[in-house]
């Protein structure tokens, strides 16, 4: 993994329906390796890449998102404070955070009361986010206005940086990991023509892959993610989900899908056979662009690969390299092996019919 | 045109697309009387087809060989009610149809669209009889509130049955500062401003006529939108999806409102396109219409969040007119704000074939192979 291409990325702002710093970012570095490369009508990034054995005679796709979680100044009151939307968070996760708001990145506050100004009422309980607000030090409506705010987004403030023991820290882990594993992908060349879709939208509710599928229409998809990692203190057995340092988790169900059962036992038995750290998920929970996928255009078989990541959907998300790494080391290794996982996606067939 | 000439049209043409029930499931059954209804008010669309679901589209040939495709979206569909239980004594039991406000319905008067339409009332004990009539926990569900027809039982069997729909009384009125009252303004006066648009580019000798142009009049928006997903097939290049919103009120927040007699206004999401929200702005301002903006960041709560992102992503852009007293049985909007919606979309269509010639440019930095697409 080339984690200065990584730190790039989270560093970039691209909320929900803002994609476009970091989709353009994406597009420098990718378009002297692909064959093709067109946004959508949606905004989606679909590249094409062709292999060196040409095509394996099934459409392949490997998808990832460019949005991350954030806030939309919806208003600007009269004495210059911004009220926002948020996109994908608890109010606990975001309450006293710093932020940079817009293209400008203007610093702000996701202010909150002093502790010892809160009544009886308001103690022990998260803020009432209604009456959270962004505090740049606009003094005025008119002030606030002239920066071009309203209607624009808002990131947290947090600068990727190593953390811990071989540990990385950042915002937008979620899923700048994937795309950052899409554009070693690319960047290493495949074995057989494939399909890279950087989605929007998929914090809003797995909205981009969706005309992605349609467009596509994949045999086989592999969608890269991040997903939660409740290893922390106090947490045991299945309740962590998973845990940082054991490997790329590979779902067999989550909250959006069901992954393609055959397809996942490959997965997990070529990673025991090549010595990959890999795990899977013990919960059923979160959601994917995998849902669009395994639901869209009659439904595609979908293979899972996420990063265990801690404090998902926070200015502070945590990740472990070796994971990541062993996320991108399986992900060139089913690349190369496309023509397996197609002629097992099609004994599925077969024995259905 | 004058705004005192596009009043009268818009008390003219709500008053005939309002009269129409459609209350959510029951547009097909309205789909010929619509057809003849926009027939009768304007010759602009020379194409009409009925969809699958309800929907019912008018189309506008410019003539020019595949010419873009502008869209413009007013769901046509209203909130209501639906009988589930004829009962003893000439009472029926209903069902919501969208979201209604069941505070509001005690000793509301209905009409229910029986083999003939047949006026209801729903129940209310007298205050004297109340337990607790300011308890809101004791507020029963709809479902629990039987509605009166007075008629004999045989009488209700004969004429009502489960499954027919029912909705509040057409009784519009205009108010002081042209404010104009009535049912289903939601989103009956949108389809009227978008009726009056045609009308417009009409009459209008300067316009171009350099794109085709669809009005949807969509079905089921207000119990799914699966109408609106369905216009994701028609790959239109752009569309206006137009509905109304909250006009700014006591209690009603300034960032969810807009006020009356402002414009109408275009709401910012992160589930439509802001570019070509940035279209339809600039369009409005450039000819000094009154346009407001506002921000829906999650959802928009129309058809747009269903077309954007339905089958190959439709741009939208989300024009709406502000609205009093919403999904209630006298909604009330502001007919200056009308007037601005539908001069908004003549700017849309006159700027159309550039503005989406724009959104399209930055689109392809290396093709992508066209047979594997």
């Amino acid at each position: 993994m080339d984690y200065r291409v990584l730190q790039k990325l989270c560093n970039a702002p691209g909320v929900s329906g803002y994609e476009a710093p970091v989709a353009g970012i994406i597009a420098d570095l990718i378009s002297d390796y692909c064959d093709g490369l067109e946004y959508d009508r949606a905004g989606n990034l679909i590249a094409f890449k062709r292999g060196s054995h040409g095509s394996c005679g099934k459409r392949i796709l490997c998808s990832c998102h460019m949005d991350e979680v954030g806030f939309v100044i919806n208003h600007i009151d009269e004495c210059g404070r911004l009220l926002f939307e948020e996109i994908g968070m608890m109010t606990r996760a975001y309450v006293g955070k710093r932020v940079l708001v817009g293209e400008k990145r203007i610093p702000g506050i996701i202010a909150v009361k002093p502790v010892h100004l809160l009544g009886s009422d308001e103690r022990g309980k998260d803020p009432d986010e209604e009456k959270l607000f962004i505090d740049i030090g606009a003094k005025s409506r008119n002030e606030a206005e002239k920066l071009g705010v309203f209607a624009n987004y808002a990131v947290f403030d947090s600068e990727y940086e190593n953390f811990g023991d071989k540990k990385i820290k950042a915002k937008a882990l979620d899923d700048r990991v994937g795309c950052a594993m899409l554009i070693s992908l690319l960047k290493r060349g495949v074995k057989y023509d494939s399909y890279f879709s950087f989605c929007v939208g998929e914090e809003l509710g797995l909205r981009g892959s969706t005309p992605v599928c349609e467009r596509i229409k994949p045999d086989i998809c592999i969608n890269l993610e991040c997903t939660t990692a409740s290893d922390i203190y106090g947490v045991k057995g299945a309740k962590k989900v998973c845990t940082l340092g054991d490997g790329v988790a590979v779902p067999f169900m989550d909250n959006s899908a069901v992954y393609a059962p055959s397809l996942y036992r490959y997965v997990r038995g070529l990673a025991d056979e090549l010595s990959i750290p890999c795990q899977t998920k013990t919960a059923v929970a979160g959601g994917t662009d995998a849902g669009a996928y395994t639901k869209i255009a009659g439904g595609r078989a979908t293979i899972g690969l996420a990063v265990p990541t801690r404090y998902i959907h926070s200015a502070y998300c945590v990740a472990q390299k070796s994971d990541i790494d062993a996320c991108e080391e399986l992900l060139f290794e089913l690349s190369d092996r496309m023509d397996v996982l197609c002629s097992i996606n099609e004994r599925r067939y077969t024995h259905d019919r | 045109m004058t705004f005192s000439q596009a009043k009268k049209l818009i008390k003219k043409i709500y008053a005939e697309l309002a009269s129409i029930p459609a209350v959510s499931g029951d547009e097909e059954l309205c789909a010929e009387k619509v057809k003849h209804t926009v027939e009768s008010l304007t010759d602009f669309f020379t194409e009409f087809s009925a969809l699958p679901a309800g929907g019912m589209l008018f189309t506008h040939r410019c003539g020019i060989e595949n010419a873009k495709k502008l869209l413009i979206d007013a769901h046509f569909d209203t909130v209501g009610f639906a009988v589930t239980e004829l009962l003893d004594g000439g009472f029926v039991r209903v069902s919501p149809v969208g979201g209604v406000d069941r505070r509001l319905l005690f000793a509301s008067e209905i009409e229910i669209y029986g083999k003939k339409t047949v006026k209801g009332v729903f129940v209310s004990n007298p205050p004297h009889l109340s337990k607790n009539s300011n308890d809101s926990d004791a507020l029963p569900q709809i479902e629990d509130i039987p509605v009166d027809t007075g008629l004999s039982d045989k009488a209700l069997r004969d004429t009502v049955s489960v499954g027919d729909t029912a909705g509040f009384v057409f009784s519009p009125c205009e108010m002081l500062n042209d404010i104009l009252c009535g049912r289903s303004m939601d989103n009956r006066i949108c389809a009227t401003a978008a009726v009056l648009s045609a009308i417009m580019l009409s009459q209008d000798e300067e316009y171009r006529d350099e794109c085709d142009i669809i009005l949807s009049l969509s079905s089921a928006e207000e119990v799914n939108g699966t109408g609106g997903a369905y216009l994701g097939k028609l790959c239109a290049d752009a569309a206006v999806v137009l509905d109304v919103n909250f006009g700014r009120d006591k209690d009603i927040p300034e960032n969810v409102s807009y006020n009356f007699g402002e414009g109408c206004g275009v709401s910012y999401s992160c589930t439509t396109s802001r570019a070509f929200s940035d279209c339809v702005v600039n369009g409005a301002r450039m000819r000094d219409i009154p346009i407001c903006t506002l921000v829906e960041a999650k959802h928009t709560g129309t058809n747009a969040h269903h077309l954007a992102n339905a089958h190959l992503a439709t741009p939208c852009a989300v024009l709406s007119i502000p609205e009093k007293y919403m999904h209630q049985a006298h909604e009330t909007v502001d007919m200056k704000d009308v007037y601005s919606c539908a001069r908004t979309l003549c700017a849309v269509a006159y700027d159309f074939p550039d503005s989406v010639s724009e959104l399209e440019k930055c689109r392809v930095i290396k093709k992508l192979p066209a047979r594997e697409v």
